[in-house]
Parts: C-alpha cells; sequence; structure tokens
C-alpha cells in the first residue's frame, strides 16, 4: 500500500484491539436445515410480530408466519416446512424469553425442502424493469431487517419520511471492525456480485443521483479486491478502503469516514442526507428481491481460540443455539462465556438454550485469557478514555454520575449519545468498568 | 517595608468596601422566612426522600405553614409523633394517618433459588436486568443488585451477603418508597399496617405457571389457590398464577400461612392470633 495516500478514516480516536480473524479466509459452509426450529416473533426492534399461523398447522418453507406490526416491525417467515408445534414464550439465548413459534418438520417435509434447494431458480432475471414500489414491498414482506445487529427495518430506512433531508449517499458497512467477526468478509469474498446487485436495488429504491460508497477496513483486502471487481460496471458504486480502526462501523464514524460530515447530538444519519445499510443486509435485499426469498437464514461467524470448527457458516434462523455448536463440534472446556455478537459490543449468552436470530451475527466461545477480568483500582485521571470515546464523552465523569443515580448531570454530560461500544472500558489503565456504568447512566436518564 | 503596608492597605480598603457592598445587598434584598418554617424543618428528618410529595424537606415546611390545615399533609419520616409537633408548631389539629411499610414481594435468597447466576459485574440492578440469564433463572425476582440499599435513606434496608438479598429493618422503615422507585423488578410493595395486625405478604413476584415457577425456586408461588380457598375474610386473590393480599380485608390470623404448600406468604412482625408460625 502506499504510505502517502491520505488513509480514510473517522479521526483520531478509538483503539485497535487484536484483530483474533481467526476465520478469515474460510469459506462459508452451509448447516444443514435443522428438523426443529424456533422461531422468536421479536426479530427486530419495534413491536412483535403477531402470529399468523395457529398451532397444528402446516407451513411450507419461506412461509409468512409472522406479520408485522407498525414501521418497525418485521414479518418473520419459516425456514423449514413442517407443523407448527406451539405458539407462546420461547427460550432466548439471553435467558429472558420472548413469543415465539415452534415447527417442526417431517421426513417427507424435510425431503421436499432439500429438494426445493435444488430447484431454485431466480424469479426476476431483469432488475431494471422493477419499480421502486417493487422493490420496497419485496424487502418488506421479506423481513429484511438491519444485519449489523440493530435489527431496524430495512423497508423503513429505504423510504424515508418525506420530511426528512434529500437522500445523496447511500453507504454501505463493510467494515466488520470487531475482533473475531468475519462474516461480513466471507459474504463479500465470495458473494460480491450478488451484494453489488442488491446495493443496486437499494439505490434503484432509493432515487436516481443517489451515489453509493462501500466502506472496507485495510484488513480484508481480499474482500475490497472482489468487491471491486464486482462493481467496476458500476458508476454509481465506488469500494473505498479505511485504515483499520474500532469502531468503525459505527453509524456516525463511518459517515464521519467516508463523506466528512458529522452526525449531530441525537439526530439520524439522514439528517446529513446519508443513508447506512450493512453489507449482509445488501445481500438478503439480493435474495428476496431477485430469488424472492424471505430473510431466513444469515451467514454467522462461530469461532473461538479453542473451538476446533471456528468458521463462517449460513445458519437459518431459529435454529436452536446447541444443536448448532453441538453439530460443529463440542463446546471446549475451557470456555467460560460465550458471546453473541463481536466481543467489543456483543453480549454474554445466558447459556446454551434459545436459538439463532436475524440479528445474531457471531457466537464467540471465549476462555479465561480472553475474557480477564481485572481488578478495579481508583481513577488516576489519566483521560486515556476520553482521548478514545469516539462520540468525544467523558466517560470517566459520566460513570460516576452514574454511580451516583445523578440523572439530570448525566443528561447535561450526554450520556443518550454514548453508543457503548467499549473503547473506554477497554483503554482504562485502572480497569474500571465505565462501559457498564455509562449503560446504566443511560437507563437512569431514560427513566421519567 | 512600603510596599508591604500598601498592599496591607489596599486589601483592607478592598475587604472594608466589599464588606459594606454585601451588607447593603443583604439588607435590600432580605427575604423574610416565616420563623416556623425553620422550626418545622428541625422536626423532619432532613433526608428529602420525596415521600410527602414534595421536592423536600424545606418544601414540605414551607407548604405547611402555607396551608391552612394539615390535609393531605403527611411526613412519613416523621411519623405520627413529629407530626403531631409540627401541628402543635403551626397551632392546628393533628392528623392521623396509616404507617406504611416496605415489603419485598421475592424470597429468592441464595439457599432458595434453584437455578442461580453469577454475576462477574458492576453492582447495579439495572445492568444485571439487561444481562443475559442462564436458562430457568427466575426473571421475576430479586436481580441481588443492591440498588434498593442504595436508595434508602433511612437506613432501613441492609444488604444480606448470606442471602444476597436486602433485608428490610422494619423499626426504621417510614415506607417513603424510595426504594421501590430503584427496583427495576417492581418487587418493593409499600402497604399500609394497621398496629394490631401484623402484615402478612406474599413473598414471590412470579408469574410463571406452577410447574416452571416451582423448578425456579423452592419457595415460589405456583398460584394453586389453595390460600385464597382457605382465606375466610375473601382477601386473597388469584391471577396471572400469583397471589394478591387485599391489606384492606385481611385481618392478619395467619391461615393462608400454613396453607401455603410452598411458604410463598410470609407475616412480618407479630401474629396476634397465637399459632405456631415462624415470623421473619
Amino acid at each position: 500500500m502506499n504510505i502517502f495516500k491520505k488513509t480514510i478514516n473517522f479521526g483520531n480516536k478509538g483503539v485497535h484491539p487484536a484483530e483474533m480473524k481467526l476465520t478469515s479466509g474460510k469459506a462459508i459452509k452451509d448447516i444443514p436445515l435443522p428438523r426443529r426450529v424456533e422461531i422468536s416473533l421479536c426479530q427486530s426492534l419495534g413491536k412483535p410480530a403477531k402470529a399468523v399461523v395457529a398451532v397444528g398447522d402446516h407451513v411450507d418453507r419461506f412461509a409468512l408466519i409472522g406479520e408485522a406490526q407498525g414501521p418497525v416491525s418485521t414479518n418473520v417467515h419459516t425456514p423449514i416446512s413442517g407443523i407448527v408445534k406451539s405458539i407462546g414464550k420461547i427460550e432466548t439465548a439471553d435467558g429472558h424469553g420472548a413469543e415465539g413459534i415452534i415447527i417442526e418438520a417431517s421426513d417427507a417435509d424435510h425431503a421436499s425442502d432439500l429438494q426445493s434447494i435444488c430447484d431454485a431458480t431466480p424469479r426476476v432475471n431483469d432488475i431494471n424493469k422493477l419499480s421502486r414500489e417493487d422493490i420496497l414491498n419485496a424487502i418488506r414482506n421479506a423481513g429484511i431487517v438491519g444485519m449489523g445487529g440493530a435489527t431496524f427495518p430495512t423497508a423503513t430506512k429505504l423510504a424515508p419520511p418525506p420530511s426528512s433531508p434529500y437522500c445523496e449517499y447511500l453507504l454501505i458497512n463493510g467494515a466488520e471492525c470487531e475482533p473475531y467477526l468475519t462474516c461480513d468478509d466471507a459474504i463479500m469474498r465470495e458473494m460480491s456480485v450478488e451484494i453489488i446487485t442488491g446495493i443496486e436495488l437499494m439505490l434503484r429504491a432509493l432515487g436516481e443521483d443517489v451515489k453509493c460508497i462501500v466502506g472496507i477496513e485495510d484488513n480484508k483486502p481480499q474482500a475490497i479486491s472482489q468487491m471491486t471487481i464486482a462493481a467496476r460496471n458500476h458508476s454509481r458504486i465506488s469500494i473505498v478502503a479505511m485504515r483499520t480502526r474500532y469502531p468503525q462501523g459505527g453509524e456516525k464514524m463511518l459517515t464521519k469516514a467516508l463523506v466528512n460530515r458529522e452526525i449531530a447530538s441525537g439526530q439520524l444519519p439522514i439528517s446529513q442526507g446519508v443513508i447506512i445499510h450493512n453489507v449482509s443486509t445488501a445481500l438478503a435485499v439480493y435474495y428476496a428481491v431477485v430469488w424472492g426469498v424471505p430473510l431466513v437464514e444469515r451467514v454467522m461467524t462461530i469461532s473461538g481460540t479453542d473451538f476446533v470448527a471456528s468458521g463462517n457458516y449460513r445458519v437459518p434462523i431459529g435454529t436452536s443455539v446447541k444443536e448448532l455448536i453441538e453439530q460443529l463440534g463440542n463446546v471446549p472446556e475451557t470456555t467460560i462465556k460465550i458471546v453473541n455478537g463481536g466481543t467489543m459490543m456483543g453480549r454474554a449468552i445466558g447459556g446454551l438454550q434459545g436459538s439463532t436470530t436475524k440479528g445474531m451475527s457471531g457466537l464467540l466461545m471465549l476462555n479465561t485469557n480472553e475474557t480477564q477480568i481485572r481488578e478495579t483500582t481508583p481513577c488516576v485521571r489519566c483521560g486515556k478514555c476520553v482521548e478514545v470515546c469516539p462520540m468525544g464523552l467523558e466517560p470517566y465523569l459520566i460513570a460516576r454520575l452514574a454511580e451516583l443515580s445523578r440523572k439530570e448531570d448525566l443528561k447535561a454530560h450526554h450520556v443518550l449519545d454514548c453508543m457503548e461500544c467499549g473503547c473506554c472500558s477497554y483503554s482504562c489503565m485502572a480497569g474500571r468498568r465505565l462501559v457498564d456504568w455509562i449503560k446504566v447512566g443511560k437507563a437512569i436518564a431514560r427513566k421519567n | 517595608m512600603e510596599e508591604q503596608y500598601l498592599a496591607m492597605i489596599v486589601l483592607g480598603v478592598v475587604g472594608l468596601a466589599s464588606a459594606l457592598v454585601l451588607y447593603l445587598v443583604a439588607k435590600k434584598f432580605n427575604v423574610k422566612e416565616d420563623a416556623r418554617i425553620a422550626e418545622i424543618e428541625e422536626i423532619l428528618p432532613g433526608a428529602n426522600c420525596g415521600a410527602c410529595g414534595r421536592k423536600g424537606c424545606h418544601d414540605f415546611a414551607v407548604e405547611c405553614c402555607k396551608s391552612g390545615s394539615l390535609d393531605g399533609l403527611y411526613c412519613p419520616g416523621a411519623g405520627a409523633e413529629g407530626m403531631k409537633q409540627i401541628a402543635s408548631v403551626l397551632g392546628l389539629a393533628a392528623k392521623d394517618a396509616q404507617t406504611k411499610k416496605a415489603f419485598v414481594r421475592c424470597n429468592g435468597t441464595k439457599c432458595n433459588r434453584l437455578v442461580g447466576r453469577n454475576l462477574d459485574t458492576i453492582k447495579s440492578c439495572i445492568s444485571a436486568k439487561t444481562l443475559a440469564m442462564p436458562a430457568g433463572y427466575c426473571t421475576w425476582g430479586c436481580l441481588g443488585g443492591g440498588d434498593c440499599v442504595k436508595a434508602c435513606p433511612f437506613d432501613a434496608m441492609t444488604w444480606d451477603e448470606d442471602a444476597q438479598m436486602p433485608k428490610i429493618t422494619l423499626e426504621k422503615c417510614v415506607g417513603c418508597g424510595a426504594c421501590a422507585e430503584a427496583c427495576p423488578q417492581n418487587l418493593i410493595l409499600i402497604r399500609e399496617i394497621k398496629t394490631e395486625i401484623a402484615p402478612v405478604v406474599v413473598t414471590c413476584s412470579n408469574r410463571e405457571k406452577g410447574g416452571i415457577a416451582r423448578k425456579m425456586c423452592t419457595v415460589a408461588c405456583i398460584g394453586c389457590g389453595k390460600c385464597a380457598r382457605t382465606c375466610q375474610h375473601g382477601a386473597i386473590t388469584v391471577a396471572n398464577n400469583l397471589a394478591t393480599i387485599d391489606p384492606e380485608k385481611c385481618i392478619g390470623c395467619g391461615d393462608c400461612i400454613e396453607g401455603c404448600p410452598t411458604k410463598a406468604i410470609t407475616a412480618f412482625g407479630e401474629i396476634i392470633k397465637t399459632k405456631n408460625i415462624t415470623t421473619v
């Protein structure tokens, strides 16, 4: 790489944790269709979907089982054919439980599903004939949500209200700045053409003169080259390599890095004429519009230093976490924590109960070395957390205010701007649990 | 030497001039406050707990002086005795008000819970609520973060290390409700208690079906309805797999405590009916 070239980055903030991309370069493998799925009806922000099937019904593969309730809710589909066994509370990976539907497949159902995978053909051959409404309806019906983890419905994001500023740029997030995770990297390497077609469909839905910039961190050279090749005939799409830095995938950081605009406190990216989507979402859009396949599977990174079968897997949504890990290889004995998502922002799961969801980008099995809990000592006011905070907050102060439950002061110090990236805790030399307390502070500030 | 004297003189003059300005301003903008406000504040506990519905003790004292009667003005911290003193300061009639106490509607101590949880996080209930819970862990009960203990302005709540639960000293509790507001699980019940009747409370908040609840905790309410059938005063109702006791109807006889198969009903204080019942 040319060292004199100006590096694209969101500024001199953030951290660079050990990348630990153990599964980079590994091909995506398919997880066989499960015989039993537990699908949560809460697959997005907003209201849970309403079940549209009854117990005992036979549902076909890709059938709609839950209907969206309002613009921030999403449709839910089944990845397998089978009989609806129960509708009600199911266990989730976080242990809190949610409304969900359990579907079980008979042998005949299973066989027909396998046949249908072989027989599948695209529904649309020429995407240029599709109108804006066709695309948006296909995305909405397919139940696509933001697959970076936020799970905001994609169709709602692609159709901003008329009162909002005009959208100039569609930014596609291929940063994948979280350690361990490589699922976006894997799809960019293997399915770049499909992703570019998905982006093209999103651009058609947004308008004629919207430009697209795909931001990929420079620790994924193969993904950058594959995406550049795939996008060479598309004048509206440009691929940009960014300097590796966490948390570059955050919407405000990505906007700063790619178009050098700053989103004001409490504002959405659309206020600066920017809409941001993940590469996985672009891929889901492609399958929904061109193949007519709803969002029933996603690529996940299942990784861990001691886990033998670390890799990128295409997992049907609703597969039991226990079955998923056990068919790849047992949970290593050294594992003391399993994290859903990346190590910086992901959350530990309570156990192997529950099933996969649309927003689950990875399952990481971490051992004692990787989950060290340091002893907390008093703050020495070194200012490291202030230096690294990408939102320009004062984490040491906010954390202390949260400990004292000082609601008004917390609001005055913009605690709600924190996106919980964890850079402050990562960089704290005193081992203080800064981001944990800031999360508490956010809850206090939101309380009425 | 001269410089020193000069400095002393200049500073002295500036100081005197400032003092004069301050004196004049204080005279000019002097706010005459009712002398009784200070007197009442002396009687009040000064915890600023907000149980009276005012911003703090000063606001309450001001309100007492302004209004002609003590209707709707009651400080649980000062109690009936304190209110009598306030009434005598103001020359008004003291109103009777019922004492309130806080009760934790959970008995999920470390030994009662069947599925525990190893929290290597900060000591905060709000944080504990958002984190993942293992399968079978009671999500309705006490999270063990101690937010209520931190919130109590009267030191009535203490942390029981062995039980991993808060413990309420009823003598100190004034029922201000600061703990109830702090509890993210909504476990703390503020109940009026009558002097001669021991309060009987369902110490469980689990709304799961009986079988599931029983697997989570040995003292969970399984919603069997035995207490509702036993109660001769119609004080107990069972809804959403959970029994609730109506304090208006309960006479504290303790029949339900004996009948409860999972020991999910507890009496606090002394039981008037002479029965061999363990009290907490």
